[in-house]
């Protein structure tokens, strides 16, 4: 039954208006279309207002998943007909929680979801029609996606549709609306994929989607999922003791051919693995040699742990993530040394995990444990992901697996230690095949913990997500509806909060503040810190302020009033540093006027002209040592003043005796004419 | 004691300077000598060191004496007219009351002096408090740094009229 809340919400999006992306297409949020619903967000009505002829769908992405705005562009200048169309994107007013959403607007397809569940069963697809209709128009698509850099991360039966109801022919969905492989099922990613968390199984690769393409094919060549009554884990345990095509395929009998094809994408070596010119051979009608699945060394002994027996490296290291505090005291004991050097023999591997307790203890944040075992689970699984606190993710997926943690509103605590403690660095070291894209992952995570390390304003955690999803909206609670993709966007939306009732913050918090860092690069980090709790609020205003006014100098973006207005709502004790009242007032007014012609540049000019300030302070000293006088005269006087009879016995007397003297002299004068002549 | 020493070395001068002369005008010296009394006490009562009121006093004093001894020297210049003029009651009166004169201008003056001080001092007391108070409404209690006190018309942080 839903809520009060979904109820209004719902009742909104009945009545609400057509939302319009960019003046080029229309959405009604009234008419949901729920049959092409995705992972990333749900489907709705869409009109092209400029062409006509198309006809579109949009998908308005949920708030708490991130789209690949990265890839949008490549993959809308596919020109290929079996991959969905992106038409447009971009983001949208959305009336159901008052703020913006992703929009992305697709072609629609002519026909329905080949299958709407995994749990579906269909007739079984014939070989032909899979080569036809499946293999042959995919491997072209995929071929055009991989020449550009762009990993699928989303071929599922559930993700393709007939592309008209006539021909039978289908169409890859959408790929941009989530993360690669986090709508995939366990059962469609490969094993080290699988272990991880969705949002953590990071890019990947093209030999992931061979993978994900094996398993469709088998899917659709059976009609139904032949593992439909095991669990994920289940999924994942069964692949790693027998190998993904046993494990999948089982007892099924499979056409010749698709068994072949099957066999070659499901390899669980990627080197191994059946790549796009392979397909590309097969298509042709080149038969090519089925490959045997690998299986990785067996010890001669079990080891015994939490009553299960383990005979492998990467099912013990599975056994020792979900029992930390076990497993920790197995590594310390240094039973697990033993195991791997008598029971299985394994010298290299022995001196990894080695290696790895002696790195353990180095790490900052988390305890001692936890850094441990995931230390130790790499080293003995290198191939992986990194196992944490719980969570799981390959390197290339810390990035989305912190976005996530902040758009749920989670805590980034465990991402931030597998950052902090160097995690994916050791991951790196105790991979035995170099990469070459190991080396801007090391780069880039070396920079990160520098990062992390310091706690100032636009450092910390929420650098790091900024630094790492280069796409990553602000994610402040300020300005987190509108969604602000880049400085400008910020900008705005902090314009239009400060048309509101929030002025009682401030408009730069630890969120605006790593973004501006992030995606400002020309700010200066020194200003940053000035923002901090204990820095005096003049200084911390003049620092807010001067980032603001040079991202707005450097953006463009003009008629900042609300934000100007709100940013002198909290200039009071800037206005105090004058200590004239005149100036101070005069001040006011020029600022009034800055903030009427919405100019930040223009504010800050006038609240710190050096000149002004410059000036105001000499003369104030002078009026101190002006007011300092006058009171010590004063004081002197009415020193003075206070002893009367002082007055009377000095100057008083004196003056008695200078009067006495002139009228003596006045009066011998006049005695002496009056009375000798 | 060099300056006491200094001190009686003068007087000793002054003696033997003063005593031939006064010997010579005998009958000058006799009506002055007794005419001054006045001034004599005044010199010996006053304890000021500036000697204000002998200053004072012997002035007029002086001025008392003056016609008689001009009288004494026009007419006859002996003993026995000095003792006529002191035989005169109006002789007395006239150089005692100029004494008088004299004590009064050395009561009489100073409290007025002492009035019309504080009176100049009260004016130029109000013109620095009101000084005080521009700066402060130009400046903020601030300008008064630690030398604000209540005489200066304001506490510190009260803004003052007109501010």
């Amino acid at each position: 039954m839903p809520s009060d809340a979904q109820t209004a919400a719902m009742g909104a999006m009945a009545n609400a208006d057509a939302v319009k992306l960019a003046e080029r297409y229309e959405i009604q949020p009234s008419a949901p279309i729920p049959a092409l619903n995705g992972v990333g967000g749900n489907a709705y009505t869409a009109k092209s207002l400029r062409e006509k002829r198309i006809e579109p769908f949009a998908i308005i992405c949920h708030a708490s998943i991130l789209p690949r705005m990265d890839v949008c562009s490549t993959v809308a200048s596919l020109d290929n007909g079996t991959h969905m169309r992106l038409l447009d994107w971009g983001l949208v007013d959305w009336p159901q929680d008052r703020g913006r959403r992703y929009c992305l607007v697709f072609e629609r397809p002519g026909g329905r979801r080949l299958m709407n569940a995994l749990t579906d069963v269909i007739d079984p697809m014939p070989d032909e029609q899979i080569t036809r209709q499946i293999v042959h128009p995919l491997v072209s698509a995929l071929k055009e996606m991989s020449g550009r850099g762009v990993v699928h991360g989303a071929i599922r039966p559930t993700n393709l549709y007939f592309r008209d109801l006539a021909s039978g022919g289908l169409m890859l969905g959408e790929c941009v609306s989530a993360q690669p492989g986090y709508g995939q099922s366990v059962l469609l990613e490969t094993v080290e994929r699988g272990m991880s968390a969705p949002a953590g199984r990071g890019t990947g690769t093209a030999a992931d989607d061979m993978y994900s393409l094996g398993v469709t094919l088998l899917i659709l060549a059976l009609g139904r999922n032949p593992v439909a009554g095991l669990d994920d884990e289940a999924i994942v345990q069964a692949k790693i003791e027998r190998g993904s095509y046993p494990a999948l395929v089982q007892q099924h009998r499979l056409p010749l051919a698709i068994n072949e094809v099957v066999r070659g994408l499901l390899v669980d070596d990627p080197k191994q693995r059946w790549n796009l010119n392979d397909l590309d051979l097969w298509v042709a009608g080149r038969r090519l040699s089925p490959k045997q699945p690998q299986i990785s060394r067996r010890a001669a002994r079990p080891m015994e742990f939490q009553g299960q027996e383990y005979w492998h490296c990467r099912t013990l290291a599975r056994g020792f993530a979900r029992h930390v505090p076990a497993a920790a005291t197995v590594i310390e004991s240094g039973e697990l040394d033993k195991w791997l050097r008598r029971s299985l023999g394994d010298d290299v591997r022995a001196e990894a995990v080695g290696n790895a307790i002696q790195t353990a203890s180095s790490g900052k944040g988390g305890s001692q444990g936890d850094r441990l075992v995931a230390r130790v689970c790499m080293a003995l699984d290198p191939a992986a992901p990194i196992r944490y606190r719980g969570r799981a993710m390959m390197p290339d997926g810390v990035a989305t697996m912190l976005a996530e943690a902040f758009l749920r509103n989670e805590s980034p605590q465990a991402v931030a230690e597998v950052i902090g403690n160097q995690l994916p660095m050791f991951w790196v070291n105790v991979q035995s095949d170099f990469k070459p894209e190991f080396v801007p992952l090391v780069q880039m995570y070396d920079q990160l913990r520098g990062f992390m390390e310091r706690s100032a304003y636009g450092l910390g955690i929420e650098r790091v997500l900024y630094e790492m999803n280069p796409t990553m909206p602000c994610m402040s609670g300020l300005v987190v509806k509108q969604l602000p993709t880049n400085p400008s966007e910020l900008l705005r939306a902090l314009d239009w909060l400060g048309a509101g009732g929030e002025r009682h913050k401030d408009p730069i918090d630890r969120q605006v503040a790593a973004f501006l860092a992030a995606r400002h690069k020309r700010s200066d980090d020194l200003l940053f810190t000035q923002l901090g709790s204990g820095i005096e609020p003049m200084r911390r205003v003049i620092a807010m302020l001067t980032i603001l006014s040079d991202v707005q100098a450097r953006t463009g973006v003009d008629g900042l009033t609300h934000l100007a207005s709100w940013v002198q709502a909290l200039l009071d004790p800037v206005f105090r540093r004058f200590h004239n009242r005149k100036t101070q007032e005069l001040v006011r007014k020029q600022a009034d006027g800055a903030v009427h012609n919405g100019r930040l540049t223009e504010l800050l000019k006038v609240v710190d002209d050096p000149e002004s300030l410059r000036r105001d302070r000499l003369e104030f000293e002078a009026a101190q040592i002006e007011y300092r006088e006058a009171d010590a005269e004063m004081e002197k006087v009415r020193h003075t003043i206070a002893d009367r009879n002082s007055i009377v016995e000095t100057s008083g007397r004196q003056v008695a005796a200078i009067v006495s003297s002139l009228l003596s002299t006045v009066l011998v004068a006049g005695i002496i004419l009056l009375f000798a002549f | 004691m060099a300056r006491k020493r200094k001190k009686k070395g003068g007087m000793l001068t002054l003696l033997l300077l003063v005593i031939p002369a006064g010997l010579i005008v005998l009958p000058t010296s006799i009506l002055f000598g007794v005419g001054m009394i006045p001034t004599i006490v005044a010199y010996i009562v006053d304890r000021d060191p500036e000697k204000s009121a002998p200053i004072t006093v012997g002035g007029v004093n002086f001025c008392g004496c003056m016609p008689f001894a001009i009288d004494l020297w026009k007419h006859q210049h002996s003993i026995g007219a000095v003792a006529k003029l002191l035989g005169d009651p109006l002789s007395w009166l006239t150089m005692y009351g100029a004494a008088a004169v004299g004590w009064g201008l050395y009561y009489g003056i100073p409290p007025v002096v002492a009035g019309m001080e504080v009176s100049r001092a009260e004016k130029r007391v109000e013109v620095l408090k009101q000084k005080k108070v521009a700066l402060v409404q130009e400046w903020g209690p601030d300008v008064a740094g630690d030398y604000f006190d209540e005489s200066g018309g304001f506490e510190p942080g009260e803004e003052p009229e007109g501010a």
